[in-house]
């Protein structure tokens, strides 16, 4: 088989972008907060001018109000009471106009926040930095070198990898994985006790093997950044949201939540290091948390693995109506 | 000299030249990480300590109780 080339000139180009976007918001914010303090400091100057105009009407009209009035008939045609009502009106319209126009400032002000843009502007010049200096700009894979370093890890059985479709597709097929919990094994050994009601177990209760499966994972030819797995086995459990599932924390077909995980997976994915990428992933596979949402569900594998008639599973991981009308006996 | 990548879960991957016979200490402190109780330490997959050999080209990744596997 062929070498198999992967680039990452769209990741360069768009960290590159990245930087350029956030350099022209904080030159745009700049200038945009510069209009927005001038548009609110006029509209303030007009507010305190009406201010002005109706206080000062209102002590000539308390002091003198026939004279007031006489020049209100004479001089405007108009009654004192509506010329005095007239200006009320303009400051209320005032005083609107430059709260919208100081609402809008500080809306402007906390859009570009400086600390915030300079922030992510270092964020993005150092991935950029990164991706310049210490990625090739394309790697090549060897196949045959690729497999056969993945067949020489624990629990890998059986490696392959091809291109498809623009991406390069490595199965994996995973035998012997045992999960541990990765937080306190004395909270999970708790967990379990509660939901079975059994307290003889001890903390060896606690290491779950999964049944062998086989992990997929695609990276874009044209942009190693763009990755994504699936992770396919015969046995799917009731796990998190109901859905049926091969791990506690692979929350569906395509997204296991990597959680601590992620930065290095990412980081390798982006490298274009499979093998670490794969190797990461089998110690992912390797453990659940007890205490989050999803790997709190470990006690279904338990169950699977210990009394394995007692839960319901599923071979096929993307049918979603073969379990209609299916009863839940967990919890 | 050899070549090796310690990969920190939560963390980063970083990559250590070692002198032949380097152990997974000699890596950990070639990439400034510092190990307490708790971790978990694979070198190439295989479970490992502080004074398991690395070969070259091996991957030893160190993982801490990792969380925030949440939906």
């Amino acid at each position: 088989m062929d070498n198999i080339i992967l680039k990452n000139t769209t990741a360069l180009r768009e960290a590159a972008d990245a930087v350029s976007r956030i350099h022209a918001k904080v030159a745009i914010g700049k200038v945009t907060i510069r209009d927005r303090e001038r548009i609110c400091k006029g509209d303030f100057g007009k507010y305190l001018i009406s201010k002005r105009i109706l206080i000062a009407a209102l002590r000539i009209a308390n002091a003198d109000k026939s004279h007031m009035e006489t020049f209100c008939r004479l001089f405007i045609d108009t009654p004192l009471d509506q010329f005095l009502g007239t200006r009320r009106a303009d400051l209320g319209y005032s005083r609107e106009v430059y709260r919208r126009a100081a609402k809008t400032l500080i809306r402007t002000r906390e859009e570009y926040d400086q600390d915030t843009l300079d922030a992510q502007l270092a964020t993005a010049q150092q991935n950029y930095a990164r991706l310049k200096l210490n990625k090739a700009p394309e790697i090549t894979i060897d196949p045959v070198a690729l497999t056969s370093n993945l067949e020489s890890m624990t629990n890998v059985q059986q490696a392959r990898c091809d291109k498809q479709a623009g991406a390069l597709l490595v199965s994996v097929d995973l035998k012997n994985i045992v999960m541990s919990p990765s937080d306190s094994r004395r909270y999970a050994l708790e967990r379990l006790h509660n939901t079975i009601g059994e307290s003889a177990l001890t903390n060896e209760a606690l290491d779950i093997e999964l049944d062998p499966c086989t992990l997929n994972l695609w990276i874009s030819s044209e942009d190693m950044m763009q990755y994504h797995f699936t992770l396919r086995s015969e046995t799917n459990l009731k796990g998190y949201a109901n859905a049926f599932i091969p791990h506690p924390h692979w929350i569906d077909e395509n997204h296991p939540c990597l959680g601590d995980f992620e930065g290095p997976v990412t980081e390798a994915a982006n490298d274009g290091d499979i093998e670490t990428v794969i190797a990461l992933m089998i110690m992912y596979l390797s453990q659940y948390n007890s205490e989050d949402t999803a790997g709190q569900y470990f006690v279904t594998w338990w169950r699977h693995q210990n009394a394995p008639g007692s839960v319901m599973s599923r071979g096929c991981f993307e049918d979603p109506n073969e379990s209609e009308g299916e009863e839940d006996d967990d919890d | 000299m050899i070549e090796a990548k310690v990969i920190q879960v939560p963390g980063a991957v970083k990559e250590v030249a070692l002198e032949d016979g380097a152990t997974v200490q000699d890596a950990l402190s070639a990439a400034s990480v510092t190990v307490e109780s708790g971790y978990t330490i694979k070198v190439n997959g295989a479970d490992a300590d502080a004074s398991t050999p690395v070969p070259s080209g091996a991957r030893v990744i160190i993982a801490k109780g990792a969380k925030g596997n949440v939906a």
